[in-house]
């Protein structure tokens, strides 16, 4: 009778202390970033090679990039820091194909990506890209699920294809009671969270995201981060975050430091 | 390309989206396309209404009208007939001196007007036969007769290769060739309760005229068959049994017969329903008498007038003279005015004598009077009576009414017009082509008469300037190619309706493109800046995988329904325009067209309000191409900007 009792406590709170325990290694890792643990990673799937990018403005040249090279692997939680105008978001952009280096090669997930088309380069951030912003970007009209839903739109899936995959991630990001909710009705943490679900929903191996926490209080901050790590267990799915916040870098296993377009030893 | 629903959900889900500024779009674009979806509604309820009506009468024969233009006035600047004129004025004058010698009386050339004038043609002073001399006169007709105006003969030989049905003749009142002096103009004055009124003997159109007035000027022999659709129930063309000659008369003429007043401008459209019935059931019955009085006695009467005028001036001025001779107006209806007071002379009598009969040796007619009996058999259309003047406009526009383009109001047949008295002097030789005559063709079809129109079209191209063309040669190129006529469409309401429906089509065509351009730049402010205010929104969907082409697929379908929001609003104000014009116009349209039209069903109702799928498709196509063209630079604008670039600067 006793085990029985136990195994219906356990049946029912399990979430809960799973999360629980998360949040309290989340915790720990934060107060002691020397005792972080490195992820195992796999096999490279991102790779950029002595990647430069060159803008003009008006008569000024800028060198946004200079030499990059470095290598992720598959799951790896990526950190880029440094300081405003140091070139991070540019090599986000890169990396996820928004932008073409003026020269370097840079191959995801086994494909070069500086030599695909406007069109293929469309497929390539549909499929294997998931993008979460700052200021999350939801449909304001589109209740939540619609929303995670819209990155399926673009392959021709039909709707009732991703309802359940929509509902499922809604559910990964602690959001299921919210699906029939327009995005004006949930707070920014949950929108975040919400932005989180539709990057995943095409299952792409990267997630990049660029400065996810920013607008966002510290307790959501957290809980974005400790959904990262949780998405990255469940998935596998390689995560590169563009932040400031020291912090969230030192959840990471890898912290990439840019400055001036270069990497910093 | 995305899937319909998917790109529906994401279209339909930007209409919620700055909805003031969407409002504000779709009603003013709305607003203009309502002004388009208003005409587009009324004028197919017009042009429906018009080919109602217009079965009526010549419903759909195919007939065209000709005229010639043969007497071109440009020969009176020619030098070899103000040659001749001079020649034959002073042979005259010369003729003239020797007989008021021989009968002894006096004779002063002076008085007669010089053979040819000076005229201004553009920057040239040039001569110009004076056609009211004697030499001008009789060179003009000289002229003339070597030059016969061409007349239906000429028409059936040029029409021939078309195989016309039948062929119809009208000779309408007026000088038999444009030359002709004033003076020979006959004078007809309808009576009024059996008396002459002496108030109007001017011979002059004014719009101030009425009908009966204007019988004068706008009386015409028709052919038996162009007057057999206008007859009323049970009127035939032939002679009443009191010999009077039938008639159509113009519908104010018969009210004014039957002692109607105008109605008032005010009157309501059943009033002038009841008004029309009522003139339709009484026509019948009317007879009247007009008076015929030649030239001479015409002249004789404005004399006896302004003697008259001259003895009343000087009533009561002493030093003034009754002249020694005076006649009165006539008492008895077409009579000849009696003579007042005589205290001349019987020196100077025998002279007044003689100076008659030296007048009538060079040509003054006798004066001479008759009356002539009319019968009403039908009513054609003139102005409306009161209000909105609608009839002269519906009939002129279609020209199929008896009247057509002829200007002529009053019809009797011609097939008739020898047993009436004086016809040959009032109306000259009808075997004898005039000035004043109109042909008729029928064709078998449209396609026939329009074929007639465009293979005829040749004098109305010609430049037809005196100074470049003194001797008419464009007229006689014209007619030696056998297109001696000036032809155009008569009675034919599908052929008649085809001119406006196309004129308006060409009118919606270009209000259409205007409207296009319009509506574009109204909603390139509006339309055109949500778009390019989405970009934010395009780079989120480019950065989450979407193509160019997703993201156009997503604008174009959004400006597309914005487009049928538009053509909605655009019906329904349009609809409410049309409707509106329906409840205040269509009655008043109805009277007027009943008139117009002749028409012999009174029930008959006009409406301004009609459907046409075309008319409806082409705003929706307008609303969208607008819609489209507001869009269509800021998406492509959008769509070349870098995703990321957008989207931070929109942070």
């Amino acid at each position: 009778m006793d085990l029985n009792k136990a195994e219906e406590f356990l049946n029912l709170y399990s979430n809960d202390l799973k999360s629980a325990i998360q949040a309290l290694e989340t915790v720990y890792l934060l107060k002691n970033p020397e005792k972080k643990r490195k992820q195992k990673t796999g096999p490279t799937v991102v790779e950029l090679v002595d990647i430069t990018k060159k803008y003009k403005i008006g008569n000024q040249h800028i060198e946004a990039l200079k030499g990059v090279s470095l290598t992720i692997g598959q799951g790896e939680f990526v950190a880029i820091t440094g300081s405003s105008g140091s070139g991070k978001s540019t090599l986000l952009q890169i990396i996820g194909g928004l932008d073409k280096p003026t020269s370097g090669k840079i191959i995801v997930d086994e494909k070069d990506i500086s030599r695909l088309s406007d069109r293929q380069l469309s497929d390539f951030r549909n499929k294997t890209i998931g993008f979460v912003f700052q200021f999350f970007y939801l449909q304001p009209f589109l209740d939540l699920k619609t929303n995670i839903q819209v990155p399926a739109m673009f392959t021709r899936k039909k709707l009732s294809e991703t309802n359940e995959r929509a509902v499922a991630l809604a559910g990964e990001v602690g959001l299921s009671d919210r699906i029939k909710h327009l995005p004006k009705e949930l707070s920014g943490g949950q929108m975040q969270r919400g932005a989180i679900a539709r990057a995943l929903i095409n299952n792409p191996k990267v997630l990049l995201a660029d400065e996810p926490t920013g607008n966002l209080d510290s307790a959501n901050g957290k809980l974005i981060i400790e959904l990262f790590e949780k998405i990255r267990k469940r998935f596998n799915t390689t995560i590169i975050i563009v932040t400031h916040d020291s912090k969230v870098a030192a959840m990471a296993d890898r912290e990439i430091t840019l400055a001036d377009g270069a990497l910093k030893q | 390309m995305m899937r319909i629903k998917s790109t529906l959900i994401l279209a339909l889900t930007k209409l919620k989206t700055r909805r003031v500024r969407l409002t504000i779009s779709v009603v003013i674009s709305g607003l203009l396309l309502s002004l388009l979806a208003a005409a587009s509604l009324i004028s197919s309820g017009v042009f429906s209404s018009l080919s109602t009506f217009s079965s009526d009468g010549f419903g759909n024969r195919f007939i065209v009208s000709g005229v010639t233009s043969h007497e071109d006035y440009n020969i009176t600047y020619s030098q070899s007939i103000i040659d001749r004129a001079s020649a034959i004025q002073k042979q005259i004058i010369a003729q003239k001196k020797a007989y008021a010698a021989r009968v002894g009386i006096t004779y002063d050339p002076n008085t007669e007007r010089a053979p040819y004038v000076d005229a201004y043609n553009a920057t040239n002073s040039v001569k110009q036969v004076n056609n009211l001399s004697i030499g001008g006169a009789q060179a003009l007709s000289e002229y003339s007769a070597s030059n016969p105006i061409p007349g239906l003969k000429n028409m059936k030989n040029e029409l021939k290769s078309f195989n016309p049905i039948g062929y119809f003749q009208m000779r309408a009142l007026g000088p038999r060739s444009i030359f002709s002096a004033n003076s020979t103009q006959p004078y007809l004055q309808v009576l009024k309760s059996g008396q002459e009124s002496f108030q109007a003997t001017g011979t002059n159109l004014s719009s101030t005229q009425t009908a009966t007035e204007m019988f004068n000027a706008t009386w015409a022999l028709a052919s038996k068959d162009l007057m057999k659709p206008f007859l009323l129930p049970g009127a035939t063309t032939e002679l009443g049994v009191d010999k009077s000659m039938p008639i159509i008369a113009p519908y104010t003429a018969v009210e004014q017969f039957l002692g109607l007043p105008p109605l008032s401008k005010n009157a309501t459209s059943n009033q002038k329903l009841d008004r029309i019935k009522f003139v339709r059931s009484k026509a019948q019955t009317i007879t009247f008498s007009v008076c015929y009085r030649n030239a001479s006695s015409a002249k004789e009467l404005t004399d006896v007038i302004t003697q008259q005028q001259e003895i009343k001036q000087n009533k009561n001025n002493k030093d003034y003279q009754k002249p020694e001779y005076i006649k009165d107006v006539p008492t008895t209806a077409c009579g000849s005015p009696p003579v007042i007071r005589d205290v001349r002379t019987p020196e100077d009598v025998a002279d007044a004598n003689k100076n008659i009969i030296f007048n009538q040796n060079f040509g003054e007619q006798v004066p001479a009077a008759t009356i002539l009996n009319f019968k009403v058999v039908g009513i054609s259309a003139d102005t409306s009576n009161g209000g909105f003047d609608l009839t002269q406009i519906l009939s002129s526009l279609l020209a199929s009414s008896i009247s057509g383009r002829t200007n002529m109001l009053w019809f009797s047949p011609i097939e008739t017009s020898e047993k009436m008295p004086v016809y040959k002097e009032i109306f000259g030789d009808l075997s004898i082509p005039a000035a004043s005559d109109f042909y008729f063709a029928e064709l078998r079809s449209a396609a026939d008469e329009k074929a007639v129109l465009a293979a005829g079209d040749c004098i109305s191209k010609i430049s037809n300037n005196p100074n470049t063309d003194p001797n008419g040669s464009g007229i006689k190129k014209c007619e030696a190619e056998g297109k001696s006529f000036i032809l155009s469409p008569y009675g034919s309401s599908s052929y008649a309706l085809s001119g406006p429906k196309k004129t308006f089509s060409k009118f919606f065509g270009y209000a259409s493109e205007l409207f296009i351009v319009l509506s574009a730049l109204i909603m390139l402010g509006t339309v055109g800046k949500i778009i390019s205010d989405s970009r934010r929104e395009t780079a989120v969907f480019r950065a989450i995988g979407a193509k160019r082409s997703d993201v156009a697929q997503i604008y174009l379908t959004y400006v597309f329904f914005l487009a049928i929001l538009i053509f909605m609003f655009a019906i329904l104000v349009g609809g409410g325009i049309a409707i509106y014009v329906q409840s205040q116009y269509a009655s008043s349209f109805t009277v007027s067209a009943l008139i117009a039209f002749n028409s012999t069903d009174l029930n008959k109702q006009f409406s301004l309000f009609g459907f046409s799928l075309k008319g409806v498709l082409s705003i929706l196509v307008i609303a969208v191409s607008g819609a489209i063209a507001s869009a269509i630079i800021p998406l492509i604008s959008n769509l070349r900007r870098s995703p990321m670039k957008d989207m931070r600067d929109e942070n």
